[in-house]
């Protein structure tokens, strides 16, 4: 999951609380790695158990220590991934996901370093509901580049969240 | 049949209340939106346990509504325990307010139950007056009767007698409890039936036939029987239990603060858990023991009313381990060593079986939670605490200010009025997709250049036209607000005022901004 510029951030960022709602099963785990900066309030908004969320730490030094323990026992991961993160890590990270069939919605500035089955780039976003000094952000629209591997097709999609 | 201890319980029910320096006032104490503590005061007015905050705000307004503090109450509760200790062995602690002990050997030293009673009722006055150093109040109750139900009861009844004692005579304790409502049971869900089943006192249900109460009730019901009939509840089964179920961890260095012991208390209290689990144990009473880099040791025995779980056991540690620090804090000042923590253990006192009621059967406990909770052990045993959070949401305006970060394993209580209360200036829903930590300063410019600023009456002296922020320059095209935010106005160091705008840009952001003191900041997207 990536934003195709900066000032797209907060729209991945949507996005992958989006996505962790709609894929974490009912009483399901999330653990949010990396990513202190997650809005609480939009995840509740999205549907998601605040007491099911969990909140890790990842200092660079034990990044790949702290996913792994989040991967092993978590249903969804927001898994905020490293500039430049060690291929090994990142390998071992990817091949125990797919053993335990979870979800890692990998984000951040190395996202493109994780090899996952689908790849998201948010290349557009527009809000709806606000005019020049009145009205209040209501919905927005986003563009996401989606292209992945085996039958993934590339394609654009226009969502409403 | 085994006779009941004779015991002494003293219930200082308005605790909390003169913990707070409150005790003359109208003071309501609050948890999880019910009444638990009320002040004299607020009980004249007809506030009771247990009512909802806004029941006992309409009997009395003019009440104090404050939020319950267990670690103080605790802390200040170690020392008038300790000051009971003196005058008696193996003193019990219940919880904050609430201990008790075995009267055989006390009384008879201070000639009966009466004298005794009177005497312990002084000491613990005492302690607290020097301890606290504020109004006590009308003080605790102390009552004695043939095991701890009827003394807890009769330390409750004591507070209609002159002198706050209230002696039950040997053997009569069955007689003494017969007339007590039946919610005095101590199990909520058994009140209830039994209520709709038409006993309304304690005597009534007592009157049934145990054989008739343990098909209706099981286990829980059997042991609320023995409690209605006047007899000790852990005769059921009681066990002297193996030591080595007794669990340490030791601290190198000595740990002087509360969290450090808190911390290690959990990681202790789980495996002591583990410990009688495997061996179908539950823990009715427990020591807590703790030792200083100096050699002294420490220990406080506390039982518990229901059965004392790894959460319970690490809340009691940690309510010792602020009562036993702040001790040694205070020490200092008289220029006495200090001394840090070297070692804690937890011995289980006195052990039951585990009645059928399984954890997990009850759903208390999963596979995938058990999971969870190891994940998150290891991380925190890697990087503290902190290291993993949930998060509680607890009212405010700003998307920051709704949200607070709990600790896992800290208990997620919220004040759900401060919650639900409406906030007028909250921005509406849907909220900011990413709220950093440290908002970053942006620039918000009007057509020419200029700063937009709000006036104090909350308008905008121009409409904003671009934000200059960390990724550069970005067109405004559309805006709303400002939504002002002038809090704790009546506060003359604390109050703030400021405002939020909520702002579309051309590159597809929406931010919200806050300007506080003249200076705007990007304090979160869309």
């Amino acid at each position: 999951m990536r934003a195709a510029r900066p000032s797209l951030e907060s729209a991945a960022m949507r996005n992958a609380i989006t996505l962790a709602a709609g894929v974490v099963p009912n009483d399901g785990w999330v653990a949010a790695v990396g990513v202190p900066s997650l809005g609480v309030l939009a995840a509740a908004e999205a549907g998601l158990a605040l007491d099911r969320l969990v909140f890790f730490a990842a200092p660079a030094a034990v990044w790949g220590t702290v996913a792994i323990a989040a991967v092993d026992a978590f249903d969804v991961v927001v898994l905020s991934v490293p500039a430049r993160p060690r291929a090994a890590e990142v390998r071992r990270l990817a091949g125990r996901a797919r053993e335990r069939s979870n979800t890692v919605i990998a984000i951040g500035p190395g996202a493109a370093a994780w090899g996952g089955e689908v790849r998201l780039v948010t290349s557009a976003v527009s809000w709806d509901g606000l005019g020049a000094g009145h009205g209040v952000l209501e919905s927005c629209r986003v563009s996401i580049e989606v292209d992945g591997r085996g039958s993934v097709r590339p394609r654009q999609v226009d969502l409403v969240l | 049949m085994t006779t009941p201890t004779r015991t002494v319980v003293v219930w200082w029910d308005d605790w909390s209340v003169v913990v707070a320096g409150r005790a003359r006032d109208p003071v309501v104490v609050v948890a999880n939106n019910k009444v638990i503590t009320v002040s004299v005061a607020a009980y004249a007015e007809g506030v009771r346990v247990g009512m909802r905050r806004r029941e006992a705000q309409g009997r009395c307004p003019s009440a104090d509504v404050i939020a319950v503090d267990e670690g103080a109450d605790a802390r200040a509760f170690e020392p008038v325990v300790a000051a009971v200790e003196e005058l008696c062995p193996r003193v019990e602690a219940v919880r904050p307010g609430v201990f008790a002990f075995a009267a055989r050997g006390p009384s008879r030293y201070f000639g009966g139950d009466a004298a005794l009673s009177a005497q312990i009722r002084d000491v613990v006055i005492d302690a607290a007056r020097t301890q606290l150093g504020v109004e006590t109040g009308r003080g605790p109750g102390v009552g004695v009767a043939d095991g701890n139900f009827a003394a807890s009861l009769a330390a409750r009844a004591a507070y209609s007698a002159s002198d706050r004692v209230l002696v039950v005579p040997t053997g009569r304790s069955a007689e003494f409890l017969a007339p007590m409502p039946i919610a005095a049971i101590g199990d909520a869900a058994i009140a209830d039936v039994a209520r709709r089943l038409g006993l309304r006192t304690l005597g009534a249900f007592a009157a049934l036939d145990a054989s008739d109460v343990v098909a209706r009730f099981g286990a829980p019901g059997v042991a609320a029987h023995r409690r209605a009939n006047g007899l000790e509840v852990r005769a059921l089964a009681p066990r002297e239990p193996p030591p080595e179920l007794a669990v340490d961890v030791i601290f190198d260095p000595p740990a002087d603060t509360v969290d450090r012991v808190a911390f290690a208390a959990r990681g202790l209290a789980s495996e002591l858990a583990d410990g009688l689990a495997a061996r179908g144990l539950v823990a009715t009473a427990l020591v807590i023991e703790v030792e200083t880099e100096h050699g002294e040791r420490r220990e406080r025995r506390w039982r518990s009313e229901g059965t004392l779980d790894a959460r319970a056991v690490a809340e009691r540690v940690r309510w010792q381990a602020e009562g036993w620090l702040t001790d040694v804090a205070q020490q200092v000042d008289d220029d006495e060593p200090t001394a840090g923590i070297t070692l804690l253990r937890l011995r289980p006192d006195e052990v039951c079986d585990h009645e059928a009621s399984s954890r997990s059967l009850w759903g208390g406990s999963t596979e995938a939670g058990e999971r969870v909770e190891r994940a998150v052990a290891r991380v925190q045993g890697l990087l503290g605490p902190d290291a993993a959070t949930t998060a509680v949401l607890v009212g405010g305006r700003g998307p920051a200010e709704q949200v607070r970060m709990v600790p896992w394993g800290d208990a997620r209580s919220v004040d759900a009025v401060r919650a639900t209360a409406p906030w007028p200036g909250r921005v509406p829903a849907p909220s900011p997709a990413v709220v950093p930590a440290d908002p970053v300063a942006v620039d918000v410019l009007d057509m020419h250049g200029a700063a937009v600023r709000v006036s104090g009456r909350g308008e905008l002296s121009a409409p904003p036209m671009t934000i200059v922020g960390p990724h550069g320059v970005d067109r405004v095209t559309g805006w709303a607000g400002p939504w002002p935010a002038e809090e704790r106005w009546w506060d003359v160091d604390g109050r703030r005022r400021r405002a939020r705008l909520q702002v579309r840009c051309e590159s597809g952001a929406a931010h919200l901004c806050l300007i506080e003191g003249g200076r705007w900041r990007l304090e979160a997207s869309y």
